[in-house]
């Protein structure tokens, strides 16, 4: 992580909402107002918002699936952003993980990891 | 079959006491031969290689061409048995199916010097009586529109061609198997020791051996081998040699094997088509003091200078891989084919440079009658000179194909999309003597991952194929065997 | 009206479902691989559908969604089976663990896809041990297959997929030493640069390359050097440890099927020149997808796979009104470059320009005059941009035009 959030002065994101990837221009001042430029969108405005206050990411991994005649992992996701210094936490949470055919994207793998009231769901269906 | 003595084929388990009549050092193309044709005889035969598969050194990294023998000095043993590998190899690719095309060769001519060189040549082939022909501008760009248009003249010479290495390693191992001889991979000769019986102690990283004539076809190493028998008046130095192949889309670009006129540091750069329709451009030819496979930068470059200036053509924009090979060059300017000086019943064929791979029947029909200097040969009855590979389903009619994916769907099921080769061709290349171990070893065999993608698609697949078949972890299944490994193995172990 | 579409990716999957919606009777997806999908199953991670769905889905649910189509919507699947041959009266031949087969449908859909270039494309010296891998084949090997492909990593190549690809490997815990890329500039989307690498610091050295792989069985190191004006400068060369090469140095359509029916190959697309409907010059023959162009994005991979698929069915025989649009200065592909005349819609053509350009305007010109213009911000090479043509400008066009599509900056 390279940028700061208790840094009372001018910050610069990429945006990581959508492909555009806006230069967020984010300033924080002395009352902890905080002002975005360069955002195409409001989205962008909310996503500096979280970067500054609490940086936050999906993450997307792989668990052990049994059963299947073709396949031996079932992708996954957590369902909710996870704070972005604790990923390492969930992936290896998520590495613990076996499930059996019949699975079907959305189902919850493994229910608030960490406590953080996250869930790590199926992205794929596989019937046998 | 794996023993503690190295992997060994067509054999049990290797007793440390082992004795042989003929043991080989070196499964290059000149081991591989001798071997081939010792099997005719009532003779214990074993070829030993220090690599994980045959062919796997000098044999498999050379430009694959079948020269006509009008280069060699002529009087010397290297152009006598050029002359003879040329005919042998017509007979034995017959025998042993082995792809081979008589393309014919030019040597191209842009200048004076180039001229007299060219001039030479032509005079050295009537002097040995092979085929060669003198042609013009109009005639050389007649054969071979494409080369570079300020061609003066060139050398012609209808019988030369290209031929698959690595099958011919291959197939020639194959067919001495097939005969009785035995095979041990991943075995290396420290030392040989002549013992008070009369008998070589053979000594290997896996024990001793006992054989009663001993040949060193070791490729590169064939002066060490010598010096450890206490023969020293002999040494060698690689001269690499770096190449370019490109895609089979532009394989047609030449129809002949083109050279430039030689001069004094070899045959320079070359372009020409291989057996499987792809463009083979190189090499180069560099002194080095220590063995490095390794290509350059600077290498590279040159290849593509020197193709450029036979043939102009964006070979760059084609190119899927690059390789070098090292030359043996020994310290005479011959190949040495002959009994040791200090050993008895140690033969050496060393300095084994160009044109080895086309002398190599050559030098086998040599070595034999070498032996027949120390040991009475007996021919066998049932010797048996054929060799096939297993089916090749791109070379099938598709109703040939269609009965044997009926016998096994495996071989309706493409692992290699570049060169379509079946999961039943991997498979039946893994049960084939000398079998495919690896991931190298299957693609001289069946050319999965020689193609245009390089095994992007395919080496995943052959490392499950791999590992089911021969019953290894992810991580025992490689490349080129040791530590050539693919992948460290499932990356959920342990976690629970 | 019988269509074979050849591949089961997203293109496939998509040009089959709207075959059939349009009223073929009968469509067949030919998919080589044991699973429908594509590239799509081996990427994991999200940042697909923002466009087609209007959501951000991972590359598998990208994928089930199509699937789901594919299912509701009668089409024949055909799995383990791959099209081995294509003549140019459109006879297939397929190979399949049952046996060979030879269909000759009405109209043919080539929804291939691309393959990586690999290391042996861009010559990078050195020896050649195991342990370099295309990044697409490392993807499937630790998310389809399951396997730890490298403990200590470095990457060639910061397109999207290189970026991905690094995290990835990351997340399952190798040390990944950096990503080296060519250019001056990243070549894949700002948003990965920033989840990618920044977020787990991760170098990413821009005018770098590698120069040499070292290791004699398995790679122990690289060799990376900055370059200048194409060329490495002497005493940048760095030494990174490592027992992997990754590389993403690009795709290339897989156009072989294509060029076996007589199709010529575009040098700039890697793939045969197709019309808005993604029709060759073969009348009933389509390529969409990553097998006529690199897209990028899935998003538009559907999007052309569907317009091929129902004009597949409407077909009966070419408008032979064609224009020509070829790439012009500053522009390294269009997309498409036949322009089919007197459609009921205005075409949509795509273009991707060869560096970055802050602020520019992209042009449409027939000799020296200018059919139409654009003004652009932030053109990128990673990204496919739209040249949005008018009903009275596509009207101008006329038979047998050659178009230059181009842009400039002030
Ligand atoms: C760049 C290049 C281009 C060439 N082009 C041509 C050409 O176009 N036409 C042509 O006719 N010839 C060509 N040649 C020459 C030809 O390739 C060689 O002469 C031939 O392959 C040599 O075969 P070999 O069996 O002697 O050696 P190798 O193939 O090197 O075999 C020697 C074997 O011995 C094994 N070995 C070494 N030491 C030990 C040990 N201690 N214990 C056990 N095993 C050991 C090695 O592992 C190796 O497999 C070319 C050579 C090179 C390098
Ligand atoms: C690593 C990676 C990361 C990516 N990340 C993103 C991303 O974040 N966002 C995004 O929008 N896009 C992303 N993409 C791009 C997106 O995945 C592709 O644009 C899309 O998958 C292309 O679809 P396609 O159907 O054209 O090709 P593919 O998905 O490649 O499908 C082609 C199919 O055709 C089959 N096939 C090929 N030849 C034959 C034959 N002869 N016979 C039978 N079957 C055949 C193949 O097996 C394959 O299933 C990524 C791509 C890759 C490789
Ligand atoms: S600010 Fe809006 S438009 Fe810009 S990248 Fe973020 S989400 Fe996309």
């Amino acid at each position: 992580m390279s940028e700061k959030t208790d840094q009372k002065s001018a910050l610069e994101f990429t945006c990581i909402v959508c492909p555009v990837g806006c230069t967020l221009n984010v300033t924080v001042s002395e009352g902890n107002q905080i002002r975005v430029l360069g955002n195409r969108c409001p989205k962008g405005a909310e996503y500096a918002l979280t970067e500054v206050t609490n940086p936050q990411r999906y993450v997307q991994s792989t668990v052990v699936l049994m059963g299947s005649k073709t396949e031996r992992r079932l992708p996954v996701k957590t369902d909710k952003p996870v704070p972005k210094d604790r990923i390492f936490e969930v992936v290896n949470e998520i590495r613990k993980v076996k499930v059996n055919v019949p699975v079907k994207v959305g189902d919850v793998v493994l229910e608030n990891v960490l406590g953080l009231g996250v869930n790590v769901v199926a992205t794929r269906t596989v019937e046998e | 079959m794996e023993t503690s003595s190295g992997k060994s084929s067509g054999m049990g388990p290797v007793a440390h006491t082992a004795v042989y009549d003929v043991i080989i050092i070196g499964a290059g193309i000149v081991g591989a031969a001798a071997f081939r044709e010792l099997c005719k005889y009532d003779l214990r035969v074993l070829l030993l290689d220090s690599l994980h598969d045959v062919g796997g050194d000098a044999s498999r990294a050379n430009s694959a061409i079948l020269h006509g023998g009008f280069d060699p000095q002529p009087g010397t043993l290297m152009s006598d048995l050029n002359k003879e590998g040329v005919q042998l190899w017509f007979q034995w690719t017959q025998e042993l199916s082995i792809d081979v095309e008589w393309t014919g060769s030019l040597v191209l001519a842009f200048n004076d010097a180039d001229i007299a060189e060219i001039t030479r040549l032509y005079h050295n082939g009537k002097k040995v009586r092979v085929p060669v022909k003198f042609l013009g501008r109009d005639e050389t760009l007649r054969r071979e529109p494409v080369v570079n248009p300020e061609v003066r003249a060139s050398l012609y010479a209808p019988v030369s061609g290209i031929i698959d290495p690595f099958q011919a390693v291959v197939a020639l191992v194959g067919s001495g198997l097939k005969n009785g001889g035995k095979l041990m991979l991943d075995t290396e000769v420290t030392h040989l020791v002549k013992l008070p019986d009369g008998y070589i102690a053979v000594q290997t990283n896996h024990g001793e051996l006992r054989t009663k004539v001993v040949i060193n076809a070791a490729g590169l190493n064939a002066a060490h081998i010598m010096r450890t028998a206490g023969e020293d008046w002999f040494s060698i130095h690689p001269r690499r040699g770096q190449y370019f192949i490109l895609d089979k889309n532009v394989g047609n670009l030449v129809r002949h094997v083109i050279f430039r006129a030689p001069t004094p540091k070899g045959k320079g750069v070359l372009v020409s088509r291989t057996t499987h329709g792809n463009l083979l451009i190189g090499p180069t030819a560099e002194d080095l003091t220590e063995p490095d496979r390794r290509t350059t930068a600077e290498g590279l470059a040159e290849v593509l200078q020197g193709a450029k200036y036979l043939v102009p053509f964006p070979y760059e924009r084609h190119a899927i891989a690059q390789y070098a090979g090292l030359r043996a060059i020994g310290s005479v300017d011959d190949f040495v084919v002959q009994h040791s000086k200090v050993m008895e019943g140690l033969i050496n064929a060393a300095g084994i440079k160009s044109p080895g791979l086309t002398a190599a029947p050559g030098i086998a029909h040599r070595l034999i009658e070498l032996v027949t200097d120390l040991l009475t040969l007996e021919e066998k009855r049932d010797f048996d000179p054929y060799f096939e590979f297993p089916p090749i389903l791109r070379e099938l009619p598709y109703v040939d194909r269609e009965r044997l994916i009926k016998e096994d769907p495996t071989y309706g099921h493409m692992v290699c999309r570049c060169e379509l080769v079946t999961e039943g061709e991997i498979k039946s290349v893994l049960r084939m003597q000398p079998a495919a171990t690896d991931l190298d070893s299957i693609k001289r065999r069946v050319r999965a991952t020689a193609g245009r993608c390089q095994g992007g698609f395919c080496t995943p697949r052959i490392i499950d194929i791999l590992s089911r078949e021969l019953n290894l972890s992810y991580d025992q299944v490689t490349k080129f065997g040791r530590n050539s490994k693919l992948v460290y193995g499932d990356n959920r172990r342990g976690d629970a | 009206m019988f269509v074979a579409v050849v591949g089961g990716g997203p293109a496939g999957m998509a040009a089959a479902v709207s075959a059939k919606r349009a009223g073929a009777d009968r469509v067949v997806i030919i998919e080589r691989a044991e699973r429908l999908g594509g590239v799509l199953p081996q990427c994991i991670h999200s940042g697909f559908g923002v466009n087609y769905y209007g959501e951000d889905l991972t590359g598998p649910e990208f994928a089930e969604r199509l699937r789901a189509d594919v299912k509701a919507s009668s089409v024949e699947v055909w799995l383990n089976a791959m099209v081995i041959e294509a003549r140019p009266d459109k006879t297939l031949i397929i190979s399949t663990p049952h046996g060979i087969s030879f269909v000759k449908p009405d109209a043919v859909i080539f929804a291939v896809g691309a393959r990586e270039r690999p290391r042996g494309a861009i010559a990078i010296p050195g020896a050649r041990p195991a342990g370099v891998y295309t990044a697409g084949t490392a993807q499937y090997m630790i998310n389809i297959q399951g396997f730890e492909v490298g403990k200590e990593v470095f990457v060639l190549g910061s397109g999207d997929i290189g970026l991905i690809t690094a995290r990835r490997m990351a997340l399952e815990g190798a040390k990944v030493h950096g990503v080296a890329e060519l250019m001056p500039f990243p070549g894949g989307l700002a948003r990965n640069v920033q989840q990618c690498l920044k977020d787990f610091n991760i170098p990413l050295l821009l005018s770098h390359t590698v120069t040499e792989v070292l290791g004699s069985e398995r790679v122990e190191a690289v060799k990376v050097a900055q370059v200048e004006n194409g060329k490495t400068v002497p005493g940048t060369e760095k030494v990174f440890p490592v027992d992997t090469l990754v590389l993403s140095v690009g795709l290339l359509p897989e156009a072989e099927l294509i060029r076996q029916m007589g199709l010529p190959i575009l040098p700039y697309t890697g793939s045969a020149a197709v019309d808005q409907f993604f029709q060759t010059d073969l009348p009933g023959v389509y390529v969409v997808g990553n097998g006529v162009g690199i897209w990028d994005l899935v998003d538009n991979v559907a999007m052309s796979a569907s317009v091929a698929g129902s004009h597949a069915v409407k077909y009966e025989g070419r408008s032979s009104d064609l224009a020509e649009v070829l790439p012009g200065v500053g522009v390294r592909v269009v997309i498409p470059q036949r322009l089919s005349l007197g459609e009921s819609d205005v075409p949509r053509i795509w273009f991707r320009v060869a560096c970055p350009i802050p602020v520019g305007v992209a042009l449409l010109t027939r000799g020296e005059e200018v059919i139409a213009r654009k003004g652009f911000a932030g053109l990128k090479p990673a990204e496919m941009a739209e040249f949005p043509l008018k009903e009275e400008q596509y009207r101008a066009i006329r038979p047998g035009d050659k178009l230059h599509l181009r842009v400039q900056q002030p």
